[in-house]
């Protein structure tokens, strides 16, 4: 399966669980393919995704855009961490 | 985002406050259950603040119940909940549409029409001819033929070659490009002679073909043969051929007046009136009433009319009336101030019967003399005249 994807040249995200994550400046960032949130505060936020965790410090975080797949944190980001689950 | 917001604002949406220790499990059952939140935000550990549309939040009392939280509605917001709040303002509403309806319909007439183009012919005289075909401010859209009227105006005007008429809005552009008079066509071989048209004395002679029958200097009257149409040979003998030449005559215009040295004349006080007017289409309203204080005075008379966007016209038009009043005064003049204001005077107005721009100083003589209490100028301009016509043999 994923040899005939490499061949066809189609972006891990769609066909596999990995999620993809964009950051936009210091103050936005668009986690695509979640799968929920762990933890979330002000300061502090703990999202989980297929493949692992991602945790978000910052200030004044906020969580604008929610659909079943895509979330939109916002707020002055100071840094982001993985954790794998392997 | 702005357009989903905006989809939001039309759907009608809820701020509401979630409180509970298990906030995130909240959150993540919304997910599961595809219940949509945006600006979402912490306030604390316990407590937070979401928004949610009004479909959505139907479904949420049996999460929060699951999930042990507290929900809570802030404020509603959204066109729904806006027209629930003004259900009962009925005339607000009827004046809304009036006034929508109002709009339209004025849109349907033209309110102002504007001319573009053409320098040398009067707005006036192409106001007229617009009028003549039934395009008017104040007509219906649809009540003229444009192409008619067009060639119809194209046939009345010669001095117009081209002219395009476009609607925009409630506006009326008329475009008009101005003729240039076409060239006289000269037939060279046509045999030909010059005559004098007018009278006058020969400034200027040069011959480009034929035979010169005057000199510089020459008194001519109406009728008299400036250039003949023959060209002298040694040897070829006498050729007829077209007479061609510039001619020019001296021509003597002038003006004379006579003025009092001492005179009334009309002096601004300072004082002024400020009045408004405003006139819907032909309907004027007058907000003073009465009539001005002052005995004398100069009125000024600024109209401007409204519209919405460049071409949009409505048919109200302010004017602004300031009276400035003005009371007579003798003055005295000494002689000198008196000839420089006549010659002024003189000089404008000669200006204005010959259609110069200006005039030359150096053709320019004065006779001022001095009778009494009056003071009497006397311009006199020497210019030069183009002369001459054909006259075929």
């Amino acid at each position: 399966m994923r040899k005939i994807n490499d061949i066809l040249d189609i972006p891990e995200e769609v066909w596999g669980k990995a999620p993809k994550i964009t950051i936009t400046g210091f103050e936005e960032i668009l986690i695509e393919n979640f799968k929920g949130i762990l933890e979330y505060e002000d300061f502090f936020a703990r999202i989980s995704t297929h493949i692992g965790v991602i945790n978000i410090n910052g200030f004044n975080l906020k969580l604008n855009q929610m659909t079943e797949d895509d979330i939109l944190v916002t707020g002055r980001i100071e840094s982001i961490d993985f954790e794998s689950k392997k | 985002m702005n357009i989903r917001n905006v989809y939001m604002y039309c759907t009608g949406f809820v701020n509401i406050s979630v409180e509970g220790f298990f906030t995130e499990r909240f959150i993540n059952s919304c997910f599961s259950n595809a219940i949509f939140l945006w600006d979402l935000k912490r306030e604390n550990s316990t407590y937070l603040k979401v928004k949610i549309s009004v479909k959505d939040f139907k479904k949420i009392k049996k999460i929060a119940r699951i999930t042990k939280c507290k929900v809570k509605i802030e404020n509603k917001k959204g066109l729904p909940i806006l027209m629930h709040k003004y259900r009962k303002r009925k005339i607000f509403l009827i004046a809304i549409l009036v006034i929508a309806i109002f709009i339209f319909a004025l849109s349907r007439f033209i309110w102002n029409i504007e001319i573009i183009g053409g320098n040398n012919i009067k707005e006036d005289e192409i106001r007229s001819l617009l009028s003549e075909n039934g395009i008017e401010i104040g007509k219906r859209k649809g009540d003229f033929n444009l192409e008619k009227a067009i060639n119809k105006i194209r046939m009345a005007r010669e001095d117009i070659s081209w002219i395009g008429i476009d609607i925009k809005g409630t506006n009326l552009i008329v475009k008009i490009n101005e003729a240039d008079k076409s060239p006289e066509i000269i037939d060279v071989n046509q045999v030909c002679n010059i005559i004098a048209d007018k009278e006058g004395e020969i400034s200027k002679l040069i011959v480009k073909q034929g035979t010169a029958r005057v000199t510089v200097g020459d008194k001519v009257k109406i009728g008299d043969l400036l250039v003949e149409g023959v060209m002298e040979g040694k040897y070829t003998g006498n050729r007829e051929v077209a007479a061609m030449a510039d001619i020019e005559v001296k021509k003597r215009a002038e003006k004379e007046e006579k003025q009092k040295l001492v005179q009334d004349i009309e002096v601004k006080t300072g004082n002024e009136e400020k009045k408004i007017e405003i006139k819907f289409h032909k309907f004027k309203i007058n907000f003073n009433k009465r009539v001005s204080n002052f005995e004398k005075y100069d009125t000024i008379i600024t109209a401007k009319k409204l519209k919405f966007f460049s071409n949009y016209y409505l048919p109200i038009e302010v004017s602004k009336i300031t009276n400035l009043e003005t009371k007579q005064e003798h003055k005295k003049y000494t002689v000198s101030e008196l000839t420089d204001k006549i010659k002024l005077e003189l000089e404008q107005k000669l200006c204005e019967e010959l259609g110069l721009e200006n005039l030359d100083e150096k053709h320019e003589n004065f006779e001022v003399e001095v009778q009494g209490e009056e003071v009497y100028v006397k311009l006199i301009y020497d210019m030069c005249e183009k002369i001459g016509t054909k006259e075929i043999l």
